[in-house]
């Protein structure tokens, strides 16, 4: 990478930051309407009570639930991808790290609000750590979404130090009133960052402490909320491959969650000279791979519960293939799971689209598969005479729909006030980083006077 | 003193007292009690050595039978041992004193739930000699009191007697059941516990010693600068 | 967890520590529901509670039974693991209560239980008869809105000495109420040695499979004349 194209890769990271042009702020309106319209109903509900949803005796779990396990598999999915290109040393992906680690925030923020949600007195949470019972799912819930919140935030944070150093320098330029303001802000955040030797040593050894750690807090994550359902003895449920299921589940859809989010900004921040077809084209291996890998567990789940005609798995196995549930089932199996695998692996033109749109595949998907994991099995007879049944009320959908719209709100505020690509990663990935005698590299002199060279 | 000899003066007083009671009441109450050893009361006591317990106890009529009810008399054995359990024996005859062959005698246990209740033991029917027994194996220990009713004597209302059974040898008590792993169970928290405190230091240690050594980094440069 | 039951105990002092249990004669069983009429009037509940429900079971030869289903009470409760904040807890004799002003409406418990005995105030239950009613786990009237409840045996009838409402309710005397320490049973009417009413009718627990050793008994069998009691 010359020098020009690496001061284009700066001045395209940093140039929204504290900016907002008309689109910016229709996209804000039209997403914070949704949102609030999401509060609006969750204030409805916790008014009245849950009544107002479509929840009943037997379905006593239903959209929240699979909301709270979708968004944190999205979540999951950021993490995971930063992570592992990291450990890997992937040299593509310094222009990726930083917008799948602001996902897997945002999604984890609305996926963690969802248990909340969900309590008949939500005015009662704080006795989960009052009175925790340490044997309870719950629990583990609630101690493991806690961590790995903490963690994604400290992941997001310590790669963004030498970035926010960039974002300072840019902003010093300015003379907007907005950057008055946010300077003071970068320079705290920044902790004073100069790309000094002992300063990379201890940024390295702590990015590195958090890759290595995302992994199995991120894997413990997703665990525990299996484990909420597969503890219980419900048919359905009651699966050891249940963990391992929604782990794979929650990478998958949170791979193609990062290639929709990375499209967006690719095209509003006008970065398609530096994400290019080949990111996409690698991320789609990635999808594919894993959408491969959670047709074998799916087939192994069901080749096992449905050899045997048991008594307590056949009910649901003839709901899900050919009863109430098959058109939402087959609807996934094909066009969430086969049908997007197809699209992203064929050879040919429209890497981009067909990433994109694979993805959005496996996004609808993989929710309607979490659908068909918590609504049959609560559904299904448990005294082995009833089927309970369940359709969301217009609460519900309200909320799901508000929660949805505040990842890309959420998103869309973040990367208006940090650098959306990450320049220290580039420079790391490409080898430009001379710390001794150039703490901020040459191509940054385009964009601003007097930073660095105080050596 | 043994304990046949106590027992055989006991048998008499009450035989005597009975007598006394037949001969002042004849006719007003029927249902008075005569006294049979049953075999089991050859039973010697348990080889604990426990003190000889009064098999015997207070027995008394049954406060308002019928005149021509049928006369029931009800002993309990002493000693017992499980799983056989104390052999409750009641001879039945009819209102004129003759055995009563054929008869169902039904064993109740008054007991407390939710209320005073006699509990069914179990029934019998009597032999050519008017006798019948159960075997009773109490779930708890102590004293229980017993019933003994009978039916089926021709042209008799039923009779009963009553007895207090000293339990010593008890049923197989309740116990909860509990699997047998759940020590296990309870000591896998503390592990976890201890793997979450490790990963909490560990987040800790990634952002805290990220900013010291980036502030660190940041002074040390400031000072080089200003000795250069 | 020990609850007390300080009336109780100043009217009977040397009280004895019963271990519930109930066993239900489906031979007997009619399916009139008396049960669960007599469970709603206590307890305040609206007509959707049932806390002890009665199934009607179609067997696979045609035939078919009534099943009463109360909370089974198990030794071995999936339901007290779960609960976050233990406010599903189990009394020293052996009932399993819901502590309504701690519960925080998570229906973990509703997922785990295999028999699905509990129930979620989605709303605010029927208007108490008395306004001044302050619901325990032992009297849990009226229900608290966006908790769960389930049956409780009748603890607080149990402990004045009274049958719970659905044994005393049913007409054919085919609830009974036990203890496993005294090791006897009642239906209000006959008293048996619950051991022997077990053994000598080949009486089951529901699911034993799923090995959470309930505490309520069935007796098999559609109209057949009660044996052994």
């Amino acid at each position: 990478m010359d020098r020009r194209t690496r001061g284009l890769y700066i001045e395209r990271a940093v140039w929204p930051i504290g900016r907002g042009d008309r689109n910016f702020w229709i996209a804000v309106a039209v997403l914070g309407a949704v949102v609030a319209a999401g509060v609006y109903a969750w204030i409805y509900q916790v008014q009245r009570g849950l009544w107002v949803t479509g929840l009943n005796q037997k379905v006593s779990w239903g959209f929240y639930i699979i909301n709270c396990v979708f968004f944190i598999g999205i979540s999951y999915g950021g993490a995971m991808t930063s992570a592992i290109l990291r450990l890997t040393n992937a040299k593509w992906r310094a222009p990726l790290t930083r917008i799948a680690e602001a996902t897997a925030v945002a999604a984890l923020l609305v996926g963690a609000v969802y248990p909340i949600v969900d309590l008949g007195r939500p005015d009662r949470f704080v006795n989960i750590i009052r009175y925790a019972q340490i044997g309870s799912p719950i629990v583990w819930d609630v101690t493991a979404i806690t961590t790995y919140m903490i963690a994604s935030f400290v992941f997001l944070y310590l790669p963004l130090i030498p970035d926010l150093a960039v974002a300072r320098e840019a902003l010093s330029l300015s003379h907007r009133r907005e950057a008055k303001l946010l300077a003071p802000v970068y320079r705290f955040l920044s902790l004073g960052w100069r790309g000094r030797p002992a300063q990379e040593r201890a940024l390295a050894r702590g990015v590195g402490i958090m890759a290595v750690l995302i992994i199995p807090l991120a894997v413990s994550v997703h665990s525990v909320l299996a484990w909420l359902f597969a503890v219980t003895v419900r048919a359905e449920w009651h699966s050891t491959i249940f963990a391992p299921l929604f782990v794979l589940g929650a990478m998958f859809s949170g791979v193609a969650a990062v290639i929709v989010v990375i499209a967006a900004f690719r095209k509003v921040y006008g970065l398609q000279r530096f994400i290019e077809a080949k990111h996409f084209r690698y991320l789609s291996y990635l999808l594919i791979a894993l959408g491969a890998a959670y047709i074998y567990f799916m087939v192994s789940e069901y080749i096992t519960d449905g050899y045997v005609f048991e008594e307590s798995t056949t009910p649901v196995m003839e709901a899900l293939f050919t009863g109430p549930f098959a058109i939402a089932f087959w609807a996934f199996s094909i066009g969430g799971l086969l049908l997007p695998i197809v699209i992203a692996a064929l050879p040919g033109r429209f890497p981009i689209a067909r990433a994109v749109g694979a993805s959005g595949l496996v996004i609808a998907g993989m929710w309607l598969k979490r659908f068909l994991i918590v609504v049959p099995g609560m559904a299904e007879p448990i005294m082995p005479w009833d089927w309970g049944r369940y359709s969301p009320s217009w609460v519900e959908v309200t909320i799901t729909l508000g929660s949805a719209a505040a990842i890309p709100l959420m998103l869309i505020l973040f990367f208006r006030f940090f650098p959306v690509m990450s320049v220290h990663e580039l420079d790391e990935v490409e080898g430009r980083y001379e710390p001794a005698h150039a703490p901020l590299a040459p191509g940054y002199a385009p964009l601003y006077a007097g930073g660095g060279g105080d050596d | 003193m043994t304990r046949g000899l106590r027992v055989l003066i006991a048998v008499l007083a009450l035989v005597a007292a009975t007598v006394v009671l037949q001969l002042d009441l004849r006719g007003l109450l029927p249902g008075q009690v005569r006294l049979e050893a049953p075999n089991t009361m050859l039973m010697s006591p348990p080889s604990s050595g426990q003190g000889a317990p009064g098999g015997v106890s207070a027995q008394r009529p049954a406060a308002a039978a019928a005149p021509n009810a049928a006369r029931v008399q009800l002993r309990t054995s002493a000693a017992a041992s499980a799983p056989d359990g104390y052999v409750l024996a009641a001879s039945v005859a009819t209102p004129d004193g003759r055995p009563a062959a054929g008869a169902t005698v039904t064993f109740y246990e008054v007991v407390d739930l939710l209320g005073s209740r006699e509990m069914l033991i179990d029934s019998a029917t009597s032999d050519g000699r008017g006798n019948a027994s159960v075997v009773y194996l109490p779930a708890r220990a102590g004293s229980h009191e017993i019933v003994a009713r009978s039916t089926g004597i021709a042209k008799a209302a039923s009779g009963e007697a009553r007895s207090t059974l000293e339990a010593t040898v008890t049923a197989k008590a309740y116990a909860p059941e509990t699997p047998s792993i759940s020590a296990f169970y309870n000591a896998v928290p503390y592990g976890v516990g201890l793997v979450v405190l490790a990963v909490w230091l560990l987040i800790a240690f990634a952002l805290l010693g990220t900013a010291r050594g980036v502030v660190r980094g940041a002074r040390r440069e400031e000072e080089k600068g200003v000795i250069a | 967890m020990p609850i007390a039951f300080p009336q109780a105990e100043a009217a009977t002092p040397p009280k004895k520590k019963r271990q519930w249990a109930m066993v239900i004669d489906l031979r007997r069983c009619d399916g009139c529901k008396k049960c669960t009429e007599a469970c709603q009037t206590t307890h305040d509940l609206p007509q959707t509670f049932e806390w002890i429900k009665v199934f009607e079971v179609q067997d696979k030869q045609g035939g078919s039974y009534f099943m009463p289903r109360p909370c089974m009470h198990c030794e071995n409760a999936p339901c007290l693991r779960v609960c976050p904040v233990a406010a599903t807890f189990k009394t020293d004799e052996g009932v399993i209560l819901v502590d309504q002003s701690r519960c925080i409406g998570c229906r973990m418990c509703m997922a785990a239980c295999p028999y699905g005995a509990r129930y979620f105030n989605f709303a605010d239950p029927p208007k108490p008869p008395s306004p001044f009613a302050q619901p325990t786990p032992e009297h849990p009237v009226p229900q608290i809105k966006g908790t769960v409840g389930k049956c409780m045996l009748c603890v607080h009838n149990t402990v004045d000495g009274k049958l719970p409402a659905c044994v005393s309710a049913c007409g054919m005397q085919a609830l009974w109420i036990g203890d496993l320490v005294e090791d006897v049973a009642t239906n209000g009417t006959d008293t048996v040695r619950l051991s022997s009413l077990l053994k000598d009718n080949d009486a089951f627990r529901y699911k034993e499979e799923l090995g959470t050793s309930p505490r309520v008994y069935y007796i098999a069998g559609h109209g057949q004349a009660l044996q052994g009691a």
